[in-house]
């Protein structure tokens, strides 16, 4: 199936703050650093562009409007999926340029996640917010790791997936984390000791299966593919696709209790690529926690259900591995911007640019995006 | 357009309410279809597969069961009334004769449980907010 969106745009600019604890400074102020590093890079004016795609949490684009002296925006325009927004992001971008309501469009996210949104007050925002509330928290649950780490153990006792497993995913994302000077766990390595030995948190998750909690800023400028040829450093959205799990009230009930909805978005992204997973030289996966890698690179396709944990091994997933994934250190070590850092961080791969943590000859990569229990993203960028 | 006819369900979308109620009462009360007998949960008065409003509240028979699914032991807790209890045990539970799976509390110490084991439901109907713990019934052979 071809499709109107295939390479029909690119993202020529892109920009990012580093990744903390504590910003010292607000969303408003992260999200115009960001973009205004993005629009420099892509050689643009500000009033160049007309759409925004901020993300659900941190600063909307009303916020950001006047300190970029923009009045005529044709499009803002927010998915609600949680993490799985900023990737659906590129896909909203690339349907309001192919239909000409905009010229240039940034998607970003700017948060201040750990200085001032805690993880508990993002809980109340997720699907099925009476279920949660009248039958869960009086359970005791409460938390987003206490979710994954009950799909994380039940993938243990049914496919033998090991804490070890998880432990090579974040020790991946460590290191690639500590080749990044915009990473929050830029100086601080990590051993499989040092990961079987922290805290625990929701056996069998601990502290460093955990996706980090952080303050920051990243934005990509995306334009048609005509435009894009006046850009020197093109990276084209070559297929984009989204889907739905069964039940995301309920995800626990689920028939087939590992089915998110990055199972039915991939396909599509890979299709309207005319590529496949081997064809990938990296991926770029939404990992909130350690197992997400696992499971979401088996529902992407790369390797079949319950074959993920022997996926990661050997440090296949890290630098030098035969599938890099998550360059820059992923939500788990370079910081939680939802996605959007991994986003910029495929763009600054795929145009040669990612200094001592570059991949060589990358041309192709996958991303995948996962967000409010089930709600999946995913796509594949190519280089100009 | 057609009108969604909510005359002939009782069960409205989302809407916890019997469930909670049934609690009070020992009881574990579902949402089924019935014409084709398919659980829904959570709940909504119109049935998936029929494409009908045949959808009911269900009262399952007492002595009702369950069997681990998944479990994780809680180390860390953000909810005030729970921190006392630390560290608990947290199941995925599916419960017998039906497809649903709840969330709930299995009270034991921790390394006794394993996916697998039966359980029994420990109703907690006196609170405000009422719910269904769970004790060990049967162990799976280790």
């Amino acid at each position: 199936m071809s499709s109107l969106l295939s390479s029909s745009s690119a993202i020529v600019g892109v920009g990012r703050t580093a990744c903390s604890r504590n910003s010292g400074t607000t969303e408003a102020d992260l999200a115009l650093r960001a973009i205004s590093a993005a629009i420099v890079d892509a050689g643009i004016e500000a009033t160049d562009i007309d759409g925004f795609v901020p993300y659900v949490l941190g600063a909307p684009s009303e916020d950001v409007l006047e300190g970029l002296g923009i009045v005529d925006v044709r499009m803002a325009a927010t998915t609600v999926m949680g993490g799985a927004g900023p990737v659906a992001g590129l896909k909203l971008a690339a349907m309001a340029l192919a239909a000409g309501v905009v010229r240039y469009v940034v998607v970003y996210v700017a948060r201040n996640g750990a200085s001032q949104s805690r993880v508990e007050s993002r809980a109340i925002v997720v699907p099925g917010k009476t279920m949660r509330a009248q039958l869960e928290r009086p359970a005791g649950m409460s938390l987003p790791v206490q979710w994954f780490s009950l799909m994380a153990r039940r993938h243990m006792e049914e496919y033998g997936t090991t804490r070890e497993h998880f432990g090579e995913v974040a020790i991946a994302a460590r290191a690639f984390a500590n080749l990044n000077p915009d990473a929050q766990m830029y100086e601080k390595t990590m051993t499989m000791e040092d990961y079987l030995n922290s805290r625990p948190i929701a056996d069998p998750y601990h502290l460093l299966d955990c996706c980090l909690e952080s303050d920051g800023a990243a934005a990509v400028i995306l334009t048609t593919a005509k435009n894009a040829e006046d850009h020197h450093r093109p990276v084209y959205v070559a297929g984009v696709g989204e889907g739905h799990a069964e039940s995301s009230a309920s995800f626990v009930s689920r028939k087939n209790f590992f089915d998110i909805g990055l199972k039915r978005a991939a396909p599509i992204a890979f299709e309207m690529a005319g590529l496949t997973p081997d064809d990938m030289d990296l991926a770029y996966i939404y990992d909130c926690f350690t197992f997400e890698v696992i499971h979401q690179l088996e529902s992407a396709g790369f390797c079949g259900e319950g074959e993920g944990g022997a996926f990661v091994e050997g440090g296949r997933i890290g630098p030098g591995g035969a599938l890099p994934v998550n360059t820059g250190g992923g939500l788990l070590s370079d910081g939680h911007l939802a996605h959007m850092n991994g986003i910029v961080e495929a763009a600054v791969q795929l145009t040669g640019r990612a200094g001592r943590r570059q991949v060589d000859g990358a041309r192709n990569v996958f991303l995948s995006g996962f967000g409010d229990m089930g709600d999946g993203t995913a796509a594949v960028l190519v280089a100009g | 357009m057609t009108e969604v006819d909510k005359s002939t369900s009782s069960v409205i979308a989302g809407d916890f309410t019997p469930y909670l109620e049934a609690i009070r009462n020992d009881r574990i009360s579902f949402t089924r279809c019935s014409t084709c007998q398919t659980w829904i949960w959570p709940p909504t008065n119109y049935c998936p597969r029929c494409k009908e409003n045949s959808v009911t509240w269900v009262t399952l028979p007492e002595g009702t069961g369950g069997t681990v699914f998944s479990f994780i032991i809680v180390r860390h807790t953000t909810i005030p009334e729970f921190k006392d209890l630390l560290p608990y045990v947290l199941g995925i539970v599916s419960v017998d004769g039906t497809d649903i799976r709840l969330i709930g509390r299995v009270l034991c110490v921790t390394d006794d449980v394993a996916i697998g084991d039966g359980l029994a439901p420990s109703f907690e109907g006196e609170r405000d907010d009422p719910v269904i713990n769970w004790n060990l019934a049967r162990q799976r052979t280790r």
